[in-house]
């Protein structure tokens, strides 16, 4: 077990290198740098230069590129130009906002597309089937930050029952730290629901046809104790695949949501730091992304040995 | 006589979809008397399944439905039972098991916990009592170390145990009556046989009646008292086993006895019937073993073929037996 997890960790060394590579040269190629960008439109060459040469950008990439990671091994992400921070300090800072608008969304989305996706596959064809079936594929397709607006003008314009943007921590007011996050929790979770409910129904309906499941029939298992105990049982495993990648992909998410209710969590960092050609920020706030991917992934491979027995014993 | 624990009669099967509806089985009829022991045999297609299904109200609906007959179990008709009965019935009076024990048993959950559910489905018990139930089941279907084996996954159990497991769940509720789909088709030879004398041994101690399908003649002529041959969705010969394999009456049974390798004897010369089963709604009309039929004759096309009795207990259906022939023939 512990050895599998190290290998694990250490296969993902070598994706995580590149995808620091790919992130750096990504920023040589495209147009503008941090100097431009800090020194406002209407700097000299000359102010750009002496802002670039103190930044150390005028040496060559691969210099700079190997200096980040030697430093990178000494557990150094990098000092922010444009936050004038460590990286590692903002990225913390900001890892707690983010991870928990990722978990309230998730605590919303997960329970209800599981019952949503198993009521359709139940009474698959019906008109609840296809009214499910309908607002999930809405879910999936409408874009996150449509509905982050509408969700604004309803809920905080209209109805004034939610704060319209910015964040509030729980050390201030933990009821207003959870008002702050139920709508962008909502919208990233909208998006969730829609995928999983529709995973949902078709393992359900893959399951519903397995002899296993005829076997609890015949025992004499209502039709709830057949769906609940034997064939979702049997479905939470690719299920919980899916839920591994949506949290993957909830960072893509947050950038959006967190953009559309200004709240200052990872997503808008990414953000900021890419509008600002804050090259050492985007350098780390990818390579934490791409690690926390890792690890989630990580985690769901773990957990099917939770579930399904035949795992466990390899 | 008394009357008999199952009573099968004029059973419609049929698959709707939304623009025709295939007659999968039709004017199927059968009796089941306590702890009697029936072979149904059949070739693949012929409706076996669809039967054994049918007794416990458990075909694949919506599609697939019964939509006409009685199937009387005690006396009172399945087709028309309300679920909480059907629930009952089914592990309770009725124990099934079917081909494949490798699917048919919860991958994610114990042997132990499998069988405790069904006896906790149909028992007021608690829970560590059901689960010494289990383990006796375990035993007396002669699996080694049930205590231990009890803890088990079904992946950690050969096919044959799996089969054990199952048969142990089926009669775990002490049923009247039990079906066995095809129990041993996919089990090695040497199991096969052990898996059938544990259910003739259950059947003699139980006195249970056992309703078991397949497609080995041999089987049949070993275990059961009485046989119910099926061709395309219809009874085409029944009759005890005696009768039937020193006296059959029906082309098709005659077919099926001749591709059965003599038991002693080498094998010279196999003799499987030629030709393919129709599909059910492709039947042909009259009498459907028409185009593999050696015997068959202008008549046969025309005629509806029914039942008719041959000896006391033994009937079949084709028009060489049927007396009135001959003044319906032009
Ligand atoms: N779910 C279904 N919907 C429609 N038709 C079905 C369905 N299941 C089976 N059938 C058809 O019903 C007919 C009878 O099937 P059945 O399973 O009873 O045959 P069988 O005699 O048990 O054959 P086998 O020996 O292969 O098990 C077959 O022609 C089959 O194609
Ligand atoms: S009725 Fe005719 S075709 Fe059918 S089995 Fe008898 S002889 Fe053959
Ligand atoms: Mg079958």
């Amino acid at each position: 077990m512990t050895s599998y997890i190290a290998r694990r960790l250490l296969a993902a060394v070598p994706v995580l290198l590149l995808v620091s590579l790919l992130a750096f040269l990504l920023m040589q190629i495209v147009p503008g740098d941090p100097a431009h960008a800090m020194a406002g439109s209407d700097a000299s060459v000359e102010e750009i230069n002496e802002l670039r040469r103190g930044l150390g950008l005028d040496r060559p990439w691969h210099l700079r590129l190997a200096e980040w990671y030697l430093a990178l091994l000494q557990g150094d992400l990098g000092h922010s130009y444009t936050l004038r921070a460590d990286v590692t300090d903002l990225i913390f800072e900001r890892i707690p906002i983010t991870l928990s608008i990722a978990i309230y969304s998730m605590l919303i989305a997960v329970p209800f597309s599981i019952v949503l996706g198993v009521l359709a596959a139940r009474f698959r064809g019906s008109a609840l089937d296809l009214g499910i079936m309908g607002a999930a594929l809405l879910g999936v397709s409408v874009p996150n930050f449509w509905i982050g607006i509408m969700a604004i003008l309803f809920f905080s314009v209209q109805l004034g029952w939610l704060p319209a943007g910015g964040y509030v921590p729980p050390s201030e007011s933990v009821i207003g730290w959870l008002q702050s996050m139920t709508m962008p929790a909502l919208v990233l979770g909208t998006m969730q629901m829609g995928l999983l409910t529709r995973i949902t129904r078709s393992e359900m309906l893959e399951m519903m046809h397995k002899d296993f499941v005829r076997t609890a029939r015949a025992k004499g298992a209502s039709e709830l104790r057949v769906m609940m105990a034997h064939a979702l049982r049997n479905a939470i495993i690719p299920i919980v695949t899916v839920i591994g990648l949506l949290f993957g992909m909830i960072v893509t998410g947050a950038v959006v949501v967190e953009q559309v209710f200004s709240v200052p969590g990872l997503g808008r960092l990414i953000v900021q730091a890419i509008l600002t050609r804050d090259y050492p920020l985007i350098q780390g706030t990818l390579l934490f992304v791409a690690s926390a991917f890792v690890f989630v992934n990580l985690i769901v491979d773990l957990s099917y040995a939770f579930f399904d027995p035949r795992i466990r014993q390899n | 006589m008394s009357s008999p624990l199952l009573s099968v009669e004029g059973l419609r099967v049929a698959a709707r979809t939304r623009r025709r509806e295939n007659l999968l089985i039709e004017d199927v009829s059968f009796d089941v008397r306590e702890g009697e022991f029936l072979g149904i045999v059949g070739e693949s297609g012929s409706g076996k399944s669809m039967t054994a299904l049918s007794i416990m109200g458990l075909l694949p609906g919506p599609v697939v439905q019964a939509t006409a007959g009685r199937v009387l179990l005690q006396g009172r008709d399945v087709l028309k039972m309300p679920d909480g009965d059907l629930r009952r019935l089914r592990g309770g009076a009725i124990g099934m098991i079917f081909q494949d024990p490798m699917t048919s048993l919860n991958p994610v959950q114990t042997i132990g916990r499998q069988i405790v559910e069904v006896v906790r489905l149909h028992e007021e018990i608690s829970r560590p009592a059901a689960w010494e139930r289990a383990v006796e089941l375990l035993r007396e279907v002669n699996i080694p170390a049930p205590e231990e084996r009890a803890q088990a996954y079904p992946h950690q159990l050969s096919g044959g145990m799996r089969q054990r497991v199952m048969i142990a769940m089926a009669i775990a509720c002490r049923p009247r009556l039990l079906i066995a789909d095809e129990p041993t088709t996919a089990l090695d030879v040497t199991i096969q046989a052990q898996i059938l004398e544990l259910l003739d041994r259950l059947r003699r101690e139980r006195g249970m009646a056992v309703v078991l399908i397949t497609h080995d003649l041999g089987v049949v002529s070993e275990y059961a008292d009485r046989v119910l041959v099926m061709y395309s969705g219809r009874v085409v010969e029944t009759a005890p086993v005696a009768d039937l394999f020193a006296a059959p009456s029906h082309p098709y049974t005659r077919g099926l006895l001749n591709s059965v390798p003599p038991l002693s004897e080498e094998v010279e010369e196999l003799r499987a019937i030629e030709g393919q089963p129709p599909t059910p709604g492709a039947w042909p009309a009259g009498c459907r073993f028409r185009p593999r039929c050696d015997e068959s004759r202008p008549a046969c096309a025309r005629w509806d073929v029914r039942l008719v009795s041959v000896d006391p207990g033994h009937s079949a259906a084709c028009l060489l037996l049927d007396d009135k022939e001959n003044a319906h023939a032009p």
